[in-house]
């Protein structure tokens, strides 16, 4: 476990600027969507939701690109000191994803707060519980099903491209290189396991509010005020991240073992 | 036998890095490699090091491959970088957490002979860098020692120390391969020396072998090589 | 015993084992260094020189094999006591006389003409 400390600790000294700059960035959005004060409630509610969302799709991009430094990385021959050490190959993976995890989780709670202020700024009756879900659980699960898989499939990327760029082609590499339309498609096999598994319904003050604000759809595609809150959580989708996540470290430890430097 | 390339070829492309090459590393032994540029020096060294994998043929460190044995094995590659946010302090930690056999002592006498400057790396000197990386390799109990060009591009002074600390580091249990250009400054170092000239093997000598028949290291490499 | 001054190492002069076994050889009969006085251990003349520790055991061994040093476990290699300088200081002077009457044949010079010179360059003390 020492091994996976230092490597934390080599996460946090080099990619500190960003982390700062990101979670620096959330007095941005939040001066941004104070700013907004158009005539009526549901254009501003929606506007400042649209921001909101915005900055939550800006701090994936941002965290993919921070993790996909690997690729500078290992071109500049940067990555030979951690390449030869006797840690495994997984855990290289797992502290970039944890850190950025890290730092999108404390990002995406700064966002949730922000969300619940815009909501309570439109009359959104919200209780104890309510804040909670919005601070930390919707955040935390946007995390946990968006940003973690992707992330870990930018590391998958970054690791594929350098080791098949060279001359050593494993059978992993050629797994990965199919791999696009499977592992999609596990994923929406993983959801089809929501019938097995409770769901967790959104904060009643917000339904409440949609209700208010006449012919506003709460919930299904489309629909901008349900992509900053999402109307129901499905314990599907959590799992499915993890274990697609899981499937992703897997394969891409297996080409940082195998990968020719 | 300490580690061992038996008849490996390496190609890249069209072209061949190592043709046919066989070469055995015994326990203690201080080897120089020397060839020109592009003779394949730095591919011998990243397959004893299992950075690459030959095309043919078979290389073992220990009896097994290079990767599977990376905790006994230093490499110190021509092109590596640290990390341009590292001082010396942020390496020695970084090397105490990744390898067991990393002597935080003898680190800091390293740093201290070799007189590494305390700025991180991105405000050093190449020359100032490569005394840092060397710090690193040379502070570990490995069983082998593998140097691409470790006094490249480095002023004289600082070759005399650097050469001094790899003097000094040799321990009869471990091994030591190193390529240079340096010839006449460090061939006083070698045990063995071994030419590579387009990827083959032309030359396997011990050194005071070559000095007994009146030559030097660098005599015979220039006339094998000449 | 230092090796103040980088001793002259040639590479091309035959092996190294055999020029440290000589320079300490050279260093007793100057009276550089005496009986009982400690050699340098294996890494730190190796270290000054630049040259494969394995070197310098070699030489400390053929040293040894010719009885001039001694190595006493855990404290170094010694000069044995009792070693006659004297006897060192006329094997060299017999090598650099062989060297000098390589030149005085060469050159077909009379063995008394020779010896003359000698003590010519010896009064004036000029050694060149």
């Amino acid at each position: 476990m020492k091994g996976l400390h230092t490597l934390l600790w080599r996460e946090y000294r080099s990619s500190r600027g960003w982390a700062i700059g990101l979670i620096g960035s959330l007095g941005l959005w939040t001066w941004i969507v104070s700013m907004i004060s158009n005539e009526g409630v549901e254009n501003r509610l929606a506007l400042r939701s649209l921001i909101i969302t915005v900055a939550f799709a800006i701090g994936v991009i941002v965290l993919s690109f921070m993790v996909g430094r690997l690729h500078t990385e290992i071109k500049h021959d940067e990555h030979r000191t951690l390449l030869l050490s006797p840690i495994p190959g997984y855990l290289h993976i797992v502290s970039r994803l944890v850190f950025a995890v890290g730092v999108g989780l404390i990002y995406a709670i700064g966002l949730g707060t922000l969300t619940w202020w815009v909501f309570s700024q439109a009359g959104a009756h919200l209780g104890a519980s309510s804040i909670m879900q919005l601070v930390a659980a919707f955040p935390a699960f946007g995390i946990v099903t968006l940003l973690m898989p992707t992330l870990a499939w930018v590391l998958l990327l970054v690791l594929f491209a350098n080791a098949y760029r060279l001359s050593h082609l494993t059978w992993i590499a050629v797994i990965v290189m199919c791999a696009g339309t499977p592992v999609s498609l596990l994923y929406r096999g993983i959801n089809g396991l929501d019938h097995h598994l409770p769901v967790w319904t959104t904060a009643p003050g917000i339904t409440d509010l949609f209700n208010r604000l006449a012919g506003m759809p709460t919930q299904g595609e489309g629909s901008m005020l349900t992509m900053a809150v999402p109307g129901v959580v499905h314990y599907g989708d959590i799992v499915g991240a993890v274990l697609l996540t899981g499937l992703l470290v897997f394969l891409g430890a297996r080409l940082w073992e195998e990968m020719e430097g | 036998m300490l580690a061992m390339l038996d008849d490996v070829t390496k190609v890249y492309g069209k072209s061949y890095g190592l043709r046919d090459l066989t070469l055995e590393v015994p326990t203690g032994q201080v080897i120089g490699l020397l060839g020109v540029n592009g003779s394949g020096k730095t591919t011998l060294l990243k397959l004893l090091a299992g950075l690459l994998l030959p095309t043919r043929g078979q290389v073992s460190v220990l009896g097994e491959p290079p990767r599977r044995v990376r905790s006994k094995l230093v490499f110190l590659g021509e092109t590596d970088a640290i990390y341009r946010w590292m001082g010396p302090t942020d390496a020695g930690y970084l090397m105490s957490g990744l390898y067991p056999d990393f002597c935080p002592q003898r680190y800091l006498a390293l740093l201290d002979s070799l007189l590494v400057p305390t700025r991180r790396a991105g405000a050093m000197s190449k020359g100032e860098r490569v005394r840092l990386r060397l710090a690193m390799a040379l502070a570990r109990e490995a069983a082998l020692y593998i140097l691409d060009e470790p006094l490249g591009g480095i002023d004289l002074a600082a070759r005399e120390r650097i050469l001094q600390s790899i003097v000094g580091q040799w321990r009869a249990d471990a091994s030591i391969i190193l390529s240079t250009h340096a010839i006449a400054e460090a061939e006083g170092l070698f045990d063995r020396v071994v030419l590579l000239k387009q990827g083959s093997l032309v030359l396997d000598a011990l050194a005071e072998d070559l000095r007994e028949r009146g030559e030097s290291v660098k005599s015979t490499f220039l006339e094998v090589l000449g | 015993m230092t090796v103040g001054k980088t001793w002259d190492l040639d590479m091309a002069a035959g092996p190294i084992y055999r020029q440290i076994a000589q320079h300490v050889r050279r260093a007793l009969a100057c009276g550089v260094i005496k009986s009982g006085d400690r050699l340098p251990s294996v890494r730190e003349l190796a270290q000054q020189l630049k040259v494969n520790q394995n070197t310098v055991v070699h030489a400390y061994s053929q040293l040894e094999r010719e009885g001039i040093v001694e190595t006493r476990r855990g404290l170094g290699t010694f000069i044995r006591d009792g070693i006659p300088v004297a006897v060192s200081q006329r094997e060299l002077l017999i090598a650099a006389a062989q060297r000098y009457a390589r030149e005085v044949l060469a050159l077909s010079v009379l063995p008394r003409e020779a010896i003359e010179i000698v003590r010519e360059v010896l009064d004036a003390g000029d050694v060149g």
